[in-house]
């Protein structure tokens, strides 16, 4: 599969039709972020595997968000998952990037690693390399609804008192790219307390996520208390289908309910 | 999302009241209040201060 990838990223680099391409590379013993370049060599791409398949994500499109903005008339390649096609549908929905001057090179997630995310779509529309796995249905949210109201009360209040007000979880998320950010506006979050104002602290993350989280699930593997903040979202994504008929990140074209006057659109 | 995070959705209520309805806004609030002194102190009032998992 990576052969594929490098032979793709050559193409597009040497053909000219993009300036960089942002993808993972082996660094240190690390996986991180690289903009590979004309010329560059590309032994050190990797895919995000590092003791597994795809176990070292990173949300690329933060870069190349930074990129976009720094050098809006160049055109810039970026590997992507299903997660990440998902974001970048988000991305130019939001404006934050022009999907003129993105080109993508879509890989699909093996069965293990659309497992172990509770993947619904482990594949991107545009695929370069790999076969395609099954999606996972998910049960999360139906269960945690299962619940006694009292049982969901002290689940979630255990789970946000051990928030340790890191903001990781923003920090991490590809659909966070506000300069200013309701979570440091004083006047809501009082700073450095702890713990933090419960519910109000997470529910103000899920209501911003309402229409862009993409269920990509890094927020969960960044957050150092283990608090189940996809599940919270995931909860949110769930209304948004059920009142609007909206999903975030599954038509290139797709427009946001939240930001539409007039009568709910058509389910 | 309040009462998948298990708080009684009834303490939040949203309301269009225009400036010009001080009876309705009235009304609302009488309403309201009520309608939290009959579900009682929050169960978010007496939290821990301090809980380390």
């Amino acid at each position: 599969m990576i052969d594929v990838v490098k032979q793709k990223i050559k193409e597009l680099l040497e053909g000219g039709s993009a300036k960089g391409v942002v993808a993972l590379a082996h660094a240190n013993g690390h996986v991180a972020p690289r903009l590979f370049q004309k010329g560059d060599d590309l032994e050190t791409l990797c895919l995000g595997d590092n003791e597994k398949p795809g176990d070292a994500r990173y949300p690329l499109n933060k870069v190349l968000i930074t990129l976009a903005r720094r050098y809006p008339d160049d055109v810039f390649g970026v590997l992507v998952r299903g997660c990440d096609e998902r974001g970048l549908y988000g991305l130019y929905r939001l404006n934050q990037l022009n999907p003129d001057k993105v080109i993508t090179i879509g890989i699909s997630c093996p069965h293990d690693l659309a497992l172990s995310c509770e993947c619904q779509k482990p594949w991107p529309d545009d695929i370069a390399a790999g076969e395609t796995a099954d999606g996972i249905e998910q049960t999360g949210v139906r269960e945690a609804e299962g619940k006694e109201r009292s049982e969901r009360f002290s689940f979630w209040r255990d789970q946000f008192l051990k928030c340790v007000k890191c903001y990781g979880c923003r920090d991490i998320c590809p659909m966070c790219f506000c300069h200013e950010c309701s979570l440091e506006c004083e006047d809501l979050i009082a700073k450095g307390d702890l713990p933090v104002e419960i519910p109000v602290f997470h529910l103000t993350r899920a209501m911003h996520m309402a229409d862009r989280c993409i269920d990509c699930g890094l927020c969960d593997e960044a957050c150092p208390s283990d608090i189940p903040l996809r599940l919270l979202y995931k909860k949110t994504a769930k209304i948004m289908n059920a009142e609007f008929g909206f999903t975030s990140g599954i038509d290139k074209n797709e427009k946001s309910p939240l930001s539409m006057m007039g009568p709910a659109p058509e389910k | 999302m309040l009462d998948f995070c298990g708080v009684e959705k009834e303490r939040l209520r949203a309301v269009w009241v225009s400036s010009a309805e001080a009876p309705e806004f009235v009304d609302e609030i009488t309403d309201f209040a009520d309608a939290l002194r009959k579900l009682g102190p929050s169960p978010l009032k007496n939290e821990p201060a301090v809980a380390v998992a």
